[in-house]
């Protein structure tokens, strides 16, 4: 059973239309990630979700039962829905025990579950502390810990880590998912991070022009995202036309392999998607004759980014490239570049 | 890395702590002297009663009256105000009522009518309107506005996450409110219940008119029957124990709270509540509000300027007197400012034993009200400094007491924000300490100190018992000429001098708004 389920959701601030004609599901138990620039309308899909704002139209379900259908409208509070807000917002006037416990009904608030929820997030000891007394990622843990305790059927977390530094940001990110892993709450991150959706979540909506574009695995995300603009957004990508047929594509690098063929297609001209670590660059000696020139690097230790002029008699094309830190040309060295036997084509 | 910037810092506030110049010390001083004549004269002119008299003077049922009075009037005043205050700012801020704009001018601008002249408005058209109920109805809708400008401005800045997330822990909306709003409001509207506790301690002519007897009343009543120095100098001394008692007390139940907003991400837009088919009701009472607090006392002013001067008494001229007022306010902002910036200097800059007891001896002033300090330095000017008695610059140093603890607030804030960096950049760059603060920090705080310039003059405007203690004999400001003729019941001549005062302090009411509009963005 899916334990979100948002189909045909509209929703308009005054002659300005946000969100449009959105599906949506997710798997009970699930960690998903809505993905979008920001701006796109997915705060206001989150706030949707929890009941702070009302849809237009369509049906949204929460564990099957039906909390928002664009006449009938349930209470942010009636909804069993998990909120961990932007830089947490923790009640300032209260301590951690205190806000953990706020949620719960009175007599349970002195009883051990707060203590129990301060431990899981690894906060055992900080009871006492007032929010503005712990660093960034405290709060974040805190919050989700009061967004646990009433043990919700699914917590939303509307970007949860935007504000910690990049290290705070990777360590919060992981113990977060744990927790929810281990406890197997739905959890629905919402984010314009594209590493972050691509590295914690199970699946990954991508949420353009108002409605989901496309859904799926990260995996399946990278590798075979629905149009070009998305490729991008995604990660790099070197965009090369090519004459598609059903399994192949001719490219300026020669023959490729379609990662998703598509048996019944005739011949037409579209594109192809190569990733930079799709493409291979070898010394110009040993493997056949260069047919690129090394304009820029960018070296960062373990890896490094390559840019480069390949020669090619309709002219001379850009590309980006990756290697590893060790096989890295220098600038103006002369290298054959070739890509892998596999591409994905729009 | 981290362990040698924190030593240096470290090093770094020494070395500014030793560096406080001598100059900035010694104004500083001077000021916290100033400050400081007042308590000294009371304590001098009560040193001369001894022990049975002081217990017969405490103990007369008269003083038990004046006590209770007082405080019965400080505990309904500033608890229905602040009931009345957090409602309107609810529905001014977290609703959907049409006209928010409007509201939050005409809910504020009964700040700009001194209080005696609301109540003149309200005896003038009611005679009746005396005693207790009197007074309190007309302080509540006088001072409402104090609560409702810093709980509408928290009600605006409370990042909606919070509330929201105490939806989404199933609170109903009512619960959110008490256990998340109301624990934020409370040292703002705490702030709020304070001035006001700290106007009625110190209010007379208002309460004058409604023929309710105070503390303050009380001791202008003992000076003018015959300048009973003793005995009125103990009264104050009363008075101001009562002061120094709320601001202890709000300091106590603020406690070592401070609700800093954690983060800085971008705030969220929050959604209104749909009033609906309760939108009359919500306008019908505000505006029922507007016009009490507001609607009144303006009335009274139109009706009473148009139906002419009937007085008996010698003409004046309001010319004359807004003259006379302009320059005393004038004369009042600069010699204040003058005195706070060093003292808030000295206590952000250079923190300091010296420097804090100094801002502290400053402070003292908000307990002391216009008719002690006055008191005050009538007594020190006949004791000490003859020729000072019933002179301009008594009547100005007067003020500068007066209104020194709200120019410090006014300052403080744009001092505390100021990087200290920005004067050793200047120095670096060759300029002396002087060129460099004159270069940087002057002009950084040029607003701030134009808002504490501002305050003071026009509290100067508005300011009448000091005034009428401390003024030179034959000078009238527009305040103590409305006074003569009201004393007298000529409605008509008096009206013209409120009218102005309204006019000229309707500029701090407007300013105050705007920052909250500012804020909000």
């Amino acid at each position: 059973m899916s334990a979100l389920c948002v189909r045909g959701v509209s929703k308009s601030y005054g002659s300005v239309s946000v969100l449009r004609d959105l599906d949506l599901e997710i798997a009970s138990g699930a960690f998903a990630a809505v993905l979008g620039v920001s701006g796109c309308g997915k705060s206001t899909l989150l706030r949707l979700l929890a009941g702070f704002d009302t849809i237009d139209e369509g049906a949204i379900e929460i564990n099957g039962m039906r909390v928002d259908d664009g006449t009938r409208h349930i209470a942010p509070n009636h909804r069993r829905v998990g909120f961990v807000p932007q830089e947490g917002a923790l009640f300032p006037h209260l301590d951690v025990r205190a806000n953990v416990a706020f949620g719960l009904p009175r007599a349970q608030r002195g009883g051990p579950r707060p203590d129990e929820l301060i431990a899981l997030v690894g906060l055992g000891g900080l009871e006492r502390r007032r929010p503005n007394e712990l660093s960034g990622g405290q709060q974040q843990r805190v919050a989700l810990a009061r967004a646990l305790a009433t043990k919700p059927d699914v917590v939303l977390l509307d970007e949860p880590f935007s504000a910690l530094d990049p290290e705070l940001r990777a360590s919060t990110r992981a113990e977060v998912r744990a927790t929810l892993k281990g406890l197997g709450t739905t959890a629905v991150l919402v984010t314009h991070d594209q590493e972050e959706a691509l590295s914690c979540a199970d699946t990954v909506a991508v949420l353009q022009d108002g409605t989901i574009s496309q859904a799926g695995t990260p995996r399946e995300l990278y590798l075979t995202p629905c149009n070009v603009a998305l490729a991008r957004f995604l990660g790099e990508a070197n965009v090369l036309p090519a004459r598609l047929d059903a399994g192949n594509a001719q490219t300026q690098l020669g023959a490729l392999r379609l990662r998703v063929a598509a048996p019944d297609a005739r011949p037409r001209n579209g594109v192809v998607v190569l990733r930079p670590e799709e493409l291979m660059i070898a010394a110009a000696n040993g493997s056949g004759p260069a047919n690129a020139v090394v304009t820029h690097v960018e070296y960062y230790g373990h890896d490094a980014r390559i840019e480069l002029l390949c020669e090619h008699p309709e002219g001379d094309f850009s590309l980006v490239a990756r290697t590893t830190g060790i096989d890295a040309p220098s600038i103006g060295e002369r290298v054959v570049c070739s890509a892998r036997r596999s591409a994905h084509a729009l | 890395m981290t362990g040698a910037t924190v030593a240096l810092g470290r090093r770094r506030r020494r070395a500014s702590r030793r560096r406080a110049p001598s100059v900035l010390l010694a104004l500083g001083l001077l000021t916290a002297t100033l400050s400081l004549i007042p308590l000294v004269f009371l304590g001098l002119e009560v040193r001369h009663i001894d022990a049975s008299e002081i217990n017969r003077l405490l103990l007369r049922s008269h003083v038990g009256h004046l006590l209770g009075n007082t405080l019965g009037l400080v505990v309904a005043a500033s608890i229905l105000s602040a009931v009345i205050g957090i409602a309107a700012a609810w529905c001014v801020e977290r609703t959907d009522i049409p006209g928010r704009r409007t509201w939050m001018v005409v809910l504020v601008l009964p700040l700009a009518v001194p209080e005696f002249v609301s109540s003149f408005g309200w005896v003038s058209f009611f005679p009746s309107m005396q005693g207790f109920w009197g007074a309190l109805f007309v302080t509540v809708l006088a001072y409402f506005p104090f609560v409702f400008l810093p709980a509408a401005a928290v009600l605006r800045g409370i990042d909606p996450a919070l509330e929201e997330s105490a939806r989404s822990l199933g609170l109903s909306a009512w619960s959110t409110f008490l256990r998340v709003t109301m624990p934020l409001l409370r040292l703002p509207v705490l702030g709020g219940m304070l001035i006001i506790a700290l106007h009625l301690l110190a209010e007379y002519g208002a309460f004058a008119q409604l023929r309710f007897p105070t503390f303050a009343t009380e001791i202008y009543a003992q000076y003018e029957i015959g300048f009973d120095g003793a005995s009125a100098a103990l009264l104050s001394l009363v008075l101001v124990a009562l002061s120094v008692m709320f601001l202890v007390g709000e300091l106590f139940a603020r406690g070592r709270a401070r609700y800093a907003r954690i983060g800085s991400g971008a705030q969220r837009t929050r959604t209104r509540v749909a009033l609906g088919r309760r939108t009359p009701l919500a306008v019908g009472s505000l505006g029922l509000l507007g016009a009490l607090s507001l609607g009144v006392p303006l009335a009274a002013l139109v009706y009473w300027s148009a139906s002419g001067n009937s007085s008996t008494l010698p003409d004046a001229s309001v010319i004359d007197a807004t003259i006379t007022t302009l320059q005393f306010a004038l004369a009042a902002a600069i010699l204040t400012v003058a005195l706070a910036l060093p003292v808030a200097l000295l206590a952000i800059r250079r923190r300091g034993v010296t420097s804090t007891l100094i801002e502290r001896s400053t402070y003292i002033a908000r307990a002391l009200p216009g008719v002690v300090i006055g008191l005050a330095l009538v007594s020190f000017s006949i004791r000490s400094a003859p020729g000072l008695y019933q002179t301009v610059p008594l009547l100005i140093a007067g003020y500068a007491i007066l209104f020194l603890p709200l120019a410090l607030i006014a300052i403080r804030g744009p001092i505390a924000q100021l990087a200290p960096r920005m004067e050793d950049v200047a120095r670096s760059l060759g300029l002396g300490p002087l060129r460099a603060f004159a270069r940087t920090t002057l002009p950084m705080l040029r607003s701030g100190l134009g808002a504490a310039a501002g305050l003071v003059f026009l509290s100067t405007v508005t300011e009448l018992t000091g005034t009428l203690l401390l003024r030179p004999t034959g000078m009238e400001t527009l305040a103590t000429q409305f006074w003569t003729y009201t004393a007298n019941l000529s409605y008509g001549a008096a009206a013209p001098y409120a009218a102005i005062m309204v006019a000229i302090s309707a500029v701090p009411a407007y300013l105050l708004i705007r920052r909250l509009d500012l804020s909000a963005t």
